[in-house]
């Protein structure tokens, strides 16, 4: 009896050509699919599964979570002033007082300009990226781990988290961040040719102006292309292309945002400006904000961001951005066994396919998938890692929206494991869905800003921390 | 083998569909009913005690607005107001300047002439909601019509300048 998405479970070892980089859509299922009339591969795809039950269930969820109330409140929240203000500033031809490249704020500005000053026309950018990090992140999953199976799980996960369900509802900057991961993530398993350069440069550019973190993106491109093993020529090439791409779309976007604050706006101007950011930045070290939380308490969490939280006679509205915990801790021990696996195996040994020793055992653990997905399991580490180095590696005021692209690789790694899991023990699987499933359902209230009562508020951010 | 390894996964999926039904529809928690106590905060300036008023032809036990729905001034003792508290939102509460701390504050200040705000930490009995009240902020001013506006009133008040 079949559980999965499709009537063909999809498990196949990765292949990888010449030329190639992570993904390649032509696998086993997908021929198979490809081979099949028209008629029958929708009677196929739309004959109801278990699993295909559950993941529906998962994204209609994530979107009414996304959309309920989504103008509530009509003022500030969390870091809102930050982004909204200036953009404003940016509309009126004044300065930008805040501290990240103008890039998020310009959206924000253009958004205003469209939809109006109102709390809608701030957040309307976060819910298309978060929509957006949903179907990339979707497609990127489905070509990483070579399964269709693979990438509905990624989105259906992505789609019932409460981290990413908070920052698709507020005018922040760490939600297209997000989004930009997922975009990097997909077209990292694209075959690498001068197209892709130029999109992977222009994320990186793009990213880059909207948070200096947003460098780490060019982590999982870097990694895929390693693995596509090109020619030394025409690896510099692309990399020349990649490069050049990055830097002008920075320089644009930058010197955009100065013109707009009436300044001068020469490429030496955009890096005066961005080396005053960088030792702005390097100068907060000294964690007081109570908002602060150091990386490693990212993994339990410790201080989950709460966006609003309104009390009005015994009724509260809250929008926390504490994720699903069936997601979160499952994804952070599964990428800590997987770079511990990756430490003692070695990334060569991981990384090197080979079709012949596909593994067709029970073995359920993660050592064997690793090995299994080796690849997959890498370029998805990058971005994660990418995301989370620079608060390792400097004593930068770090917080927990810091951590939210990375979030999204960790969630893409679940969603291939379960995938794989699925092919081996189908039912434990599938209750680790529904068990997603349902947690989502009781934090609805907190991720969606609905009515409910302080009692269950606190039923669901049990802890203290989280308040 | 084990023994869910001969669950049928429609029940797996079914289960969790319905829970998860289940937990939105009846999950989500009270809201407060009406009689409830509870703390709010809000902030107030001298001026208040004369410019906030609504108006609604609805009575809760010996409150209501100062004016009846058609906006003709009515005798209340300790008429109902609007407010909105440090969470913005808006509510109507009756007994706020008639509350001792608070009456005390405000004779202090009209005896200086203080015009600072100030925040008032209340503890409150729910009285219910008016679908659709209108309210002013000004005397003389516009009214102004708002919906779903909970109701209460005050049993103390701390002044916290």
């Amino acid at each position: 009896m079949s559980i999965g998405l499709f009537a063909t479970p999809a498990y196949a070892r990765p292949r990888h050509s010449e030329d190639k980089a992570m993904g390649d859509p032509s696998d086993n299922a997908t021929q198979q699919q490809a081979r099949m009339p028209l008629g029958k591969l929708l009677v196929t795809f739309l004959r109801p599964r278990p699993l295909g039950v559950l993941v529906a269930a998962m994204l209609l969820l994530g979107i009414v979570l996304r959309v309920h109330a989504f103008g509530y409140p009509d003022a500030f929240m969390f870091d809102e002033h930050h982004f909204v203000e200036n953009a404003r500033n940016y509309i009126n031809n004044k300065a930008d007082w805040n501290d990240h490249p103008p890039l998020g704020k310009l959206i924000i500005a253009q958004s205003i300009e469209m939809l109006g000053d109102n709390s809608v026309g701030w957040r309307i950018p976060s819910l298309i990226f978060g929509f957006l990090t949903i179907a990339c992140g979707g497609l990127a999953s489905r070509r990483l781990f070579r399964s269709p199976g693979a990438g509905w799980l990624a989105a259906a996960f992505l789609s019932v988290d409460g981290f990413l369900i908070a920052y698709s509802r507020a005018a922040l900057l760490d939600g297209f961040l997000a989004a930009g991961l997922a975009i990097t993530l997909l077209i990292s398993t694209l075959t690498v040719n001068i197209w892709t350069a130029i999109a992977a440069g222009a994320l990186l550019g793009l990213s880059a102006s909207i948070k200096f973190s947003g460098i780490a993106v060019a982590l999982p491109i870097i990694t895929a292309v390693i693995f596509a093993k090109i020619p030394k020529r025409k690896l510099v090439t692309l990399g020349v292309i990649f490069g050049a791409t990055a830097a002008l779309c920075y320089f644009m976007q930058y010197s955009r945002g100065l013109m707009l604050a009436l300044k001068s706006a020469t490429p030496v101007d955009v890096v005066r400006d961005t080396q005053r950011l960088l030792d702005h930045h390097a100068g907060l070290t000294d964690m007081k904000n109570p908002w602060t939380s150091g990386w490693v308490t990212w993994a339990i969490p410790t201080r989950p961001a709460m966006l609003s939280y309104a009390r009005n006679l015994g009724e509260v509205r809250v929008l926390s951005g504490l994720g699903n915990l069936a997601l979160w801790w499952p994804g952070v021990l599964l990428m800590i066994a997987s770079i511990v696996t990756i430490l003692a195996k070695g990334v060569v040994a991981v990384s090197s396919p080979n079709v012949d020793e596909t593994d067709d055992s029970d073995s359920t653990s993660v050592v064997t998938f690793v090995q299994d997905q080796g690849r997959a399991v890498l370029v998805l580490l990058a971005g994660c890692l990418g995301f989370i180095a620079p608060w390792v590696i400097t004593h930068r005021d770090s917080y927990i929206y810091h951590f939210l692209p990375a979030y999204v690789a960790i969630i893409l790694l679940l969603a291939g494991f379960v995938d794989w899991l699925m092919k081996r023990k189908p039912i434990d699987a599938m209750i680790f869905v529904s068990v997603v499933l349902v947690v989502a359902a009781f934090y609805a209230p907190i991720w969606s800003s609905m009515e409910t009562s302080e009692a269950a508020v606190n039923a669901r951010l049990f802890w203290g921390a989280w308040r | 083998m084990s023994i869910h390894d001969n669950l049928n996964p429609w029940w797996v999926a079914g289960t969790a569909v319905i829970l998860a039904g289940a937990l939105l529809a009846f999950g989500r928690g009270r809201p407060a009913a009406t009689a409830e106590s509870m703390s709010i905060s809000i902030t107030v300036i001298p001026p208040d005690a004369v410019n906030l008023d609504c108006s609604s032809g609805v009575r809760f036990g010996d409150t209501q607005c100062a004016f009846d729905a058609a906006g003709k001034p009515q005798q209340v003792a300790k008429p109902l107001r609007p407010y909105v508290t440090t969470s913005r939102e808006l509510l109507l509460l009756s007994g706020v300047f008639e509350e001792p701390n608070v009456s005390t504050w405000l004779q202090r200040a009209r005896q200086t002439r203080s015009d600072a705000r100030v925040t008032l930490n209340c503890d409150v009995t729910t009285l219910g909601r008016l679908r659709t009240v209108v309210v002013r902020w000004q005397t003389g001013a516009a009214w102004g019509q708002e919906k779903d506006v909970p109701v209460a009133k005050v049993k103390k008040c701390q002044v916290v300048p």
